[in-house]
């Protein structure tokens, strides 16, 4: 019998893959680590207990084997509500109650033949590593981008090596096979799907530091937290994006960005080199002279090089001192203009200007607290946006020389671990009628306050645990205990916060390069995928702009909120995907500088300025 | 063509008169509903919904709290969902036909009290557009013979930044601490011009602060004033609890202690203008003195309602830290104020001072001989803000806990 509860649960499942990287030291799921399978994985049991309740697969042997091999550890229910607040530990529970009961009423479990393709897949990785079961497969069917169609795969495969790939690769062209490599076992823009095999490089993790070199040589399964964190261990870091996206389908998808590209670039800043087994299952090296150009961009969109099977990655070096700062503004356009001024004069090494959207989500960990903090910032404090600056000494000291409030690491942390008490009724109505001609930010930015805001609100892990679920109460004490969880550099390079923006609604972003030096059409870009998500009546909220090359470009986002289960949303969510493209399409044929995310797709490996200065 | 004395006394004498009460749900306007029914007058209400309740359910809240539900007089009581600031009050046009035949006088209370420069528009939209559209209707209704007079609750800051003596007369200034001010002066200056003209008779009513009931303390609105209050009890508290369960060590910070007698004393200095007072009045008072007024002016005039013996802050300190138990408020000026350096209380409560400064730190006199004569005749006299009533006000505030329990 399947339960409605958990049915809901696991249909809301984003498929942002956090419950397959350790990012809150909770260790991983067991069965997943050991299997590999997007199936074994607290996601791809969400993915299952759906599909079981809309038949779209019966009971098979893998499921069984699925389904006990889950512990009911706990590890998935604190991983996700950090993330999105679901609790998937009943769904969890639920699908070990479905597959027992059905057992226990002797009914039909599938056994799945082989073929003389699995056969010879298994050949090459091994027969735990291919499979053709759909309780493998289903998992691997779909994603919540709007534009996707369900897609159900013949065989799923987990190669071990670039001679594997190219292995498999040659097998697929031989039977007339389509294939997609999926890395992390997610996807959030639809592209990694097949009727044929998908390829899913979990087990290709290797990273190697090259310290001399400032290198990482990375495998295809390396997500951005490893190798951050790997990084991190010698002093290092590299420019990644989302924590568990891979790095090397990142730079295939559209290069990395973040917030560090004002420092570091983007496209092939971020690597030196990068191994490829082509179309034809022949590998190459980029640097070889008779290589695809990858460095080259083409305007109207480029198809897959390739399956990249080895990455070499640029790291940079950090200081000890180095600290982030939020600097508040009441208005998008000071914001920009300081962005701008901050990438021109060099200062700072990750820049991004925030909307209280991101804010507050992130520093929030529940919804509601979310939504209370983003009134507070928005109405009481009258800081609509924030720069965050993650820079050295030399670089703060400079900022506080351009006279500028500046939220530092320490009241950061206070505003943090004081959270629930900061938005409270009774000290926020106190602070209503100090609303006035000067924002209420500048006052909680004075040195003087700092003391009687620490008195207040209390500050601690104890304070922010209040906010949650009373069963994770001291999972979140002990969480927020560690510096790092207030720590703007710690989480400005490893991101863990970022995938909760989804957790209101999967985001579908639209992102692209903006000429900073236009703040007025940025501006106008921003007001019109407003307008369009408005008129569609689709939650939208701007995202994040960070300066790129000293401030002459910069990377904005903006994002749109839907239920990926609600066809109603997902048509309306189509029609602003056509109305945006059709208007930045438009901005783009009469303005230099606008780069959109349809055209970079698949050419991360240009040069950014290939693409940024056409 | 204007309605005669006589006929105005007669149709108020027979309770004949229809009253349009604007600001129906706010602190004055719904003070003057009650207060028109309990004469036996009809009143109509023309409110907005909000906050997810419909007008009539926010008045009927309002009538619970003046523990009126149910009683007779409510029966002459109608609430209309409209709104002034819109053409037509935003009404059908034969809803709106309607009231304009049946209203005989209007008692414009609505407006927006804020200050912030940033909330201009939605200020002036209050405080001005709904002269506009009232005008409409009482000029439609005059016409037919109704809407003879129209009372305007201003307020005494139309002064503005004059200094001084400020005479009940229409005022002539051109700055303004902020918005609200500036808009109620121009809000004045209409009235006074246009609705004339149409033949409606006009009376100004310049209240200055009200606060709650003089004997009971009773209020639904906890503002102005009652925010320093409000926070300096909040902070009392926090560092009461840091001292007894944290060892003080966030109080010793900011030199905050607790003394033998029990008092928490709290170091802020206010800097204050010297030879500057506030002035306060009760909410009874008001409407004692707003009846009082509106039934001797017939003609029309402009009229303060003040207290004539407006209070020192340092009076209002001290009623608080006795009541309170809390010691170390004090004012200074501006010269020994910035001798010293300014802790995070000082930043906080002198932030309060600088947003109320013209009203706290007042250096303009209200003269109210006009009103002074009515009142006199009436036999009425404004009730002394002293320690007592300092006192019922703020646990009329603490009962209620400052609304919330409203």
């Amino acid at each position: 019998m399947i339960s409605k509860e958990a049915a809901a649960i696991a249909s809301q499942c984003r498929h942002y893959a956090m419950c397959k990287i350790d990012f809150l030291g909770t260790g991983l799921c067991p069965a997943g680590e050991a299997h590999h399978y997007v199936s074994y994985y607290p996601q791809g049991r969400m993915d299952l207990y759906y599909a079981l309740a809309h038949d779209l697969i019966p009971v098979t042997e893998e499921l069984v084997r699925i389904a006990h091999t889950c512990t009911l550890c706990g590890i998935c229910d604190r991983q996700c509500h950090f993330v999105t607040e679901l609790r998937p530990l009943k769904v969890m529970r639920a699908l070990k109650e479905y597959v027992d009961a059905h057992l226990k009423e002797n009914r039909p479990v599938v056994k799945v033949d082989g073929d003389e393709v699995l056969k010879r897949l298994r050949t090459v990785v091994g027969d735990d590593h291919a499979a053709n079961d759909p309780a493998i497969l289903v998992t691997y069917a779909d994603d919540p981008f709007p534009l996707t169609q369900m897609k159900m795969p013949r065989y799923v495969v987990l190669p071990g090596s670039q001679k594997e790939v190219s292995d498999i690769v040659k097998i697929c062209n031989q039977n007339n096979i389509d294939y997609a490599v999926r890395g992390n076992g997610s996807s959030v823009i639809g592209m990694v799907m097949s009727e044929g095999l998908v390829m899913d490089m979990n087990r290709m993790k290797e990273i190697t530091i090259d310290r001399s070199n400032w290198l990482a040589e990375i495998g295809p399964g390396v997500s951005a937290f490893a190798l951050q964190t790997e990084a991190g261990k010698h002093g290092l870091r590299a420019n990644t994006a989302e924590p568990s996206a891979l790095v090397c389908a990142n730079i295939m998808c559209s290069g990395i960005f973040s917030t560090f590209s004002n420092a570091y670039g983007t496209g092939a800043d971020n690597y030196t080199n990068a191994e490829f087994v082509g179309h034809d299952g022949e590998g190459f090296n980029l640097n070889d002279k008779n290589a695809p150009n990858l460095f080259a961009f083409e305007k109207n969109g480029a198809p897959l090089p390739g399956i990249c099977t080895r990455a070499f990655i640029r790291l940079h070096p950090t200081t000890p001192d180095e600290s982030g700062i939020l600097v508040p503004y009441s208005t998008f356009a000071e914001a920009a203009a300081f962005c701008r001024e901050l990438g021109a004069r060099r200062i700072g090494i990750s820049i991004a200007l925030l909307g209280t959207e991101y804010i507050s989500t992130f520093i929030s960990p529940t919804a509601e607290l979310a939504s209370k903090a983003k009134k507070f910032f928005n109405e009481t404090l009258g800081m609509p946006y924030g720069v965050l600056v993650i820079g050295d000494t030399y670089a703060r000291e400079a900022i506080k020389k351009m006279s500028v409030p500046i939220i530092d690491e320490r009241l950061f942390r206070l505003l943090v671990l004081g959270l629930p008490r900061l938005v409270a009724g009774e000290w926020s109505d106190l602070l209503e009628p100090l609303q006035g001609e000067e924002h209420l930010y500048k006052l909680f930015c004075k040195d003087e306050i700092y003391s009687l805001l620490e008195a207040v609100l209390t500050p601690s892990p104890q304070t922010i645990g209040d906010a949650v679920p009373g069963d994770l109460r001291d999972f979140y004490i002990q969480l927020y205990s560690r510096p790092g969880m207030t720590d703007l550099v710690w989480l400005n390079t490893t991101r863990i916060l970022s995938s909760r923006m989804g957790r209101f609604k999967h985001v579908v972003a639209s992102l692209g390069y903006v000429p900073l030096d236009n703040p007025d059409l940025i501006a106008a870009m921003i007001s019109q995928f407003k307008h369009i998500g408005d008129r569609y009546d689709i939650k939208n909220d701007y995202g994040f702009m960070t300066p790129v090359d000293l401030g002459k470009r910069a990377i904005l986002e903006y994002d749109y909120y839907i239920n990926h289960r609600d066809p109603s949303e997902i048509q309306r969510m189509q029609k602003i995907l056509a109305e945006t493209a059709g208007m930045v399409g438009a901005l783009q044929q009469k303005t230099k500088g606008i780069q959109w995310i349809n055209t970079i797709l698949n050419q991360g490996f240009s040069r950014k300025e290939s693409f940024l200065y056409m | 063509m204007k309605i005669s004395r006589r006929e105005i006394l007669k149709k108020r004498e027979n309770k004949e008169s229809v009253f349009l009460v604007t600001g129906g749900t706010g602190f004055i306007g719904s003070h003057i509903a009650v207060e028109l029914l309990g004469k036996g007058y009809a009143v109509v209400l023309v409110c907005r919904p909000g906050k997810g309740l419909s007008a009539r359910e926010r008045v009927d809240r309002l009538l619970a709290w003046f523990q009126i539900s149910g009683r007779p007089e409510v029966s002459r009581l109608e609430v209309i969902e409209g709104f002034i600031d819109r053409p037509g009050l935003g009404l059908a046009a034969r809803e709106y036909e309607r009231l304009s035949e049946r209203v005989d006088e209007i008692i414009h209370c609505a407006a927006n009290t804020a200050f912030p420069e940033k909330k201009r528009k939605e200020v002036e939209t209050a405080n001005i557009k709904p002269l506009e559209n009232l005008l409409a209707l009482a000029a439609r209704g005059r016409r037919k013979g109704g809407s003879y007079f129209f009372h305007h609750i201003s307020t005494a800051y139309v002064a503005g930044k004059r200094t001084g003596i400020c005479r009940e007369e229409l005022m002539n200034t051109h700055e303004f601490h902020n918005v609200y001010e500036e808009t109620k002066y121009y809000a004045e200056r209409y009235v006074w011009e246009k609705y004339p003209t149409e033949g409606i008779r006009v009376n100004i009513y310049r209240p200055s602060i009200v606060y709650g009931h003089s004997e009971t303390g009773r209020t639904f609105r906890f503002n102005a004033l009652y925010f320093p209050i409000k926070t300096a009890l909040f902070l009392k508290r926090v560092y009461e609890t840091d001292i007894k369960e944290n060892q003080g060590k966030k109080a010793r910070q900011m030199g905050v202690r607790m003394e033998n007698d029990g008092a928490v004393y709290l170091p802020i200095r206010l800097e204050r203008k010297p030879g500057s007072f506030i002035n306060l009045i009760p909410i009874d008072f008001f409407i004692d003195a707003f009846f009082a007024i509106m039934e001797e002016s017939l003609e029309g005039d402009i009229f303060h309602i003040v207290s004539p013996a407006p209070k020192r802050l340092e009076e209002i300190i001290a009623y608080g830290q006795e009541v309170f138990k809390i010691k170390g408020i004090r004012t200074v000026d501006k010269e020994s104020f910035e001798q010293e350096p300014v802790n995070g209380l000082e930043i906080l409560f002198n932030s309060y001072l600088e947003i109320y400064r013209p009203y706290l730190g007042d250096t303009r006199w209200f003269a109210s001989e006009k009103t002074g004569v009515i009142l006199k005749k009436r036999n009425i006299t404004c009730p002394d803000f002293d320690k007592d009533r300092f006192s019922r006000c703020i646990k009329y505030a603490l009962e209620v806990d400052w609304g919330r329990k409203l």
